[in-house]
């Protein structure tokens, strides 16, 4: 029996539902649905009250107006170093036109390129680390240092070994080589070879990749799946070939680039609504609906909304039940982007529809990537059977695009064998509960120590907020400097004033690293003065983990 | 990277921290001396200007031009403010003293 966008609270619930005014616009709280579903424990585990608000605390206004400030005096002398190099005082370390080339329309005097040399530059050393061993959940980077102010790097020759790795997208901690797991990879090695030397559409569709849209629909829930040989190509080439002129996407304010790319080359309509507001997502179906294409009237072709599972610039998780309600209403079409998600969430990982609750068929187009969860590359996307047909004649990534490495095939047949636990071990379940639990650990902890931490309580990707561009470098230098290598974002990636620092969970990660890290983040927060949140959590009470007193008998 | 790893590790010595209570933030960074803290101090001051991540010698001329304009207004205010405060009070006492005669007047 499946209900789909109930509309009462069930007896017993103590979520925190407000009275509907009709079916769809659901101010805040959640459908709870009572759903039969046929893979993973959905029903029954994760209750309503668990699934959690997506937080984004704001910080004091001093803290943004600091923000303003630094980079104001950040760009002074930007503008001061521009003239000395424009007077010829100082050389340009950056490129710049040739002496023939002076009277042309100028190259790099854009908004970008002064970003580049004057603000970027000065703090690069924090990106493009280079690293000598496999990104588990340790690894070693190589030592980097800088004579000119980060111009140019040479390395040193040493490494700094065993830094902690809070950077990759290694959740379940597939990215592992452990010779008895990576036994059935080397196998198919052997037997395939590494380079498959055609396109899916031409010689090489192997067996192997049979097996894994096979196992890949059985995952998901879902009628057929396909595979494709890279993660972004899978959303830039397939959205073309799904929607074309003449179509409507709804797109979130905070997508990824790979959909913003795929949107834009399908030549359809792209509009933009708020990030996870089913407010303005409403409007704009009902104007979508009402108005149609914007000349002519005529109603559109397709609607297609598109979201991703978990955002990872904000942690945030998509409000799936709403979005359903609201797509069957208006009878547009959803494209959901599980990359962070798949493996994730969810009871048994299997992204967000096991986590609220939700048949995956309901969803139209299930888009996700094997890079993050499964350690491997590439991505698939899933649905009904005559969808994915239809994507294997018509996208551009089946005809054009060489098909995936048997290597890595086999890598991501195997992880999904073992989080379904087919290959008989508990492994899987195991891995999947492990980040669950580093996840909460993490994310309550750093709560409690003061932090503004974005996002949903549940997603492994946790940004800390940083604000202020000189504490950007300052942090991620100092936790190298301890040996935990962090990932720091600031514009244009993100808004001007979040910069931030982003913590990617992992299921490798033990409790003792997890602690090592909160260590330093906790000194380092109050060395740089890092903890702006205003909530005040009570102080957990220190758990008594003695095993060995002494009972009376 | 080589001045700003100096740069770090010298702070990440000093800036130690002892208990783990949500008090003061001085107090939690262990710090033992006035050298110390004044050091601490000039740190927030590098971070929260954004003057962190300048060459030293931007951040030589950034001092500079600050201190020489706080140097100018405490200049100014330590000749002006007191003149100002006895012509304000006199101003205001004035003002008091002709509002209680004009009652006098009225009341005789």
């Amino acid at each position: 029996m499946i209900r789909t966008g109930g509309h009462h609270p069930r007896n017993g619930s103590s979520s925190n539902q407000k009275p509907l005014e009709d079916n769809i616009s659901v101010k805040n709280g959640y459908h709870r649905n009572e759903k039969v579903h046929s893979n993973g424990k959905g029903n029954g585990f994760y209750r309503s009250w668990d699934r959690g608000e997506d937080s984004f605390e704001e910080a004091p206004m001093y803290v943004a107006v600091l923000t303003y400030m630094g980079f104001g005096i950040v760009t002074l002398f930007g503008y001061f170093r521009e003239l000395l190099r424009a007077v010829g005082l100082e050389k340009c370390n950056q490129a710049q036109e040739r002496e023939e080339q002076k009277d042309f329309v100028p190259l790099y005097q854009d908004f970008e390129n002064f970003y580049n040399r004057n603000l970027y530059m000065r703090v690069r050393d924090n990106w493009n680390r280079p690293i000598c061993t496999l990104p588990g959940p340790v690894f070693d980077l190589m030592e980097r240092v800088s004579d000119d102010n980060n111009w140019t790097f040479r390395l040193t020759g040493r490494t700094i070994d065993n830094v902690i790795n809070m950077g990759s997208y290694n959740y379940l901690g597939f990215a592992e080589n452990n010779v008895d797991f990576l036994k059935t990879v080397a196998e198919t090695t052997v037997q395939y070879g590494v380079g498959v030397c055609s396109t899916r559409q031409e010689l090489a569709n192997l067996t192997v990749h049979k097996t894994l849209e096979q196992l890949v629909a059985e995952f998901l829930g879902v009628e057929s799946a396909m595979s494709f040989g890279m993660g972004f190509a899978t959303n830039s080439m397939n959205i073309p070939a799904l929607v074309g002129k003449g179509c409507l996407i709804l797109s979130d304010e905070l997508n990824h680039t790979s959909l913003i790319l795929g949107a834009r080359l399908s030549g359809a309509t792209i509009r933009v609504f708020k990030h996870n507001n089913m407010q303005s997502l409403e409007k704009m179906l009902k104007e979508a609906v009402c108005s149609g294409q914007p000349r002519t009237h005529r109603s559109w072709m397709k609607i297609l909304i598109m979201v991703e599972g978990i955002y990872s610039m904000e942690g945030s998780l998509i409000r799936l039940p709403e979005i359903l309600a609201l797509k069957k209403k208006y009878k547009a079409y959803l494209y959901l982007d599980e990359a962070h998600s798949i493996g994730a969430v969810g009871p048994t990982g299997r992204g967000v529809t096991e986590h609220f609750g939700v048949d995956p068929k309901e969803v139209d187009v299930l888009m996700g990537t094997f890079t993050k969860s499964f350690g491997a590359v590439g991505g698939y996307i899933a649905g009904k059977k005559e969808l994915v047909d239809y994507l294997r004649s018509h996208s551009h990534s089946a005809i054009y695009a060489t098909a995936m490495s048997p290597p890595v095939v086999e890598q991501i047949t195997r992880a999904l064998k073992c989080i379904m636990g087919t290959d008989g071990t508990r492994e899987g379940q195991r891995r999947v509960q492990q980040l669950a639990e580093n996840t909460r650990y993490f994310r309550s902890r750093l709560k409690e120590m003061g932090f503004i931490i974005y996002g949903n309580q549940h997603s492994p990707v946790v940004p800390l907020l940083l604000y202020l561009p000189g504490k950007v470098g300052a942090f991620s230098r100092a936790m190298l400097e301890r040996k935990i290598g962090v990932v720091v974002v600031g514009f244009p990636a993100t808004p001007i004033t979040e910069a931030r620092a982003r913590f990617c969970v992992s299921a490798a990660h033990t409790r003792e690293m997890l602690d090592k890290v909160l260590q330093s983040l906790d000194e380092l927060g109050d060395s740089i003065r890092l903890k702006f949140s205003r909530r005040r959590c009570p102080v957990r009470p220190q758990v008594c983990n003695e095993t060995d007193f002494e009972l009376d008998s | 990277m080589t001045h700003a790893a100096d740069d770090v590790t010298e702070h990440r010595h000093i800036f130690h921290v002892g208990s783990s209570h949500r008090d003061g933030v001085a107090r939690r960074v262990n710090m033992k001396t006035m050298r110390e803290y004044v050091s601490w101090l000039y740190y927030q001051y590098l971070l929260i200007t954004g003057i962190y991540v300048l060459e030293p010698w931007e951040k030589s001329i950034f001092n500079a031009v600050l201190f020489t304009m706080v140097a100018m207004v405490v200049y100014t205010s330590y000749v002006f403010v007191p003149i100002h405060m006895r012509l304000a009070l006199e101003f205001f006492s004035g003002l008091a003293r002709g509002h209680l005669e004009r009652t006098v007047a009225l009341m005789s």
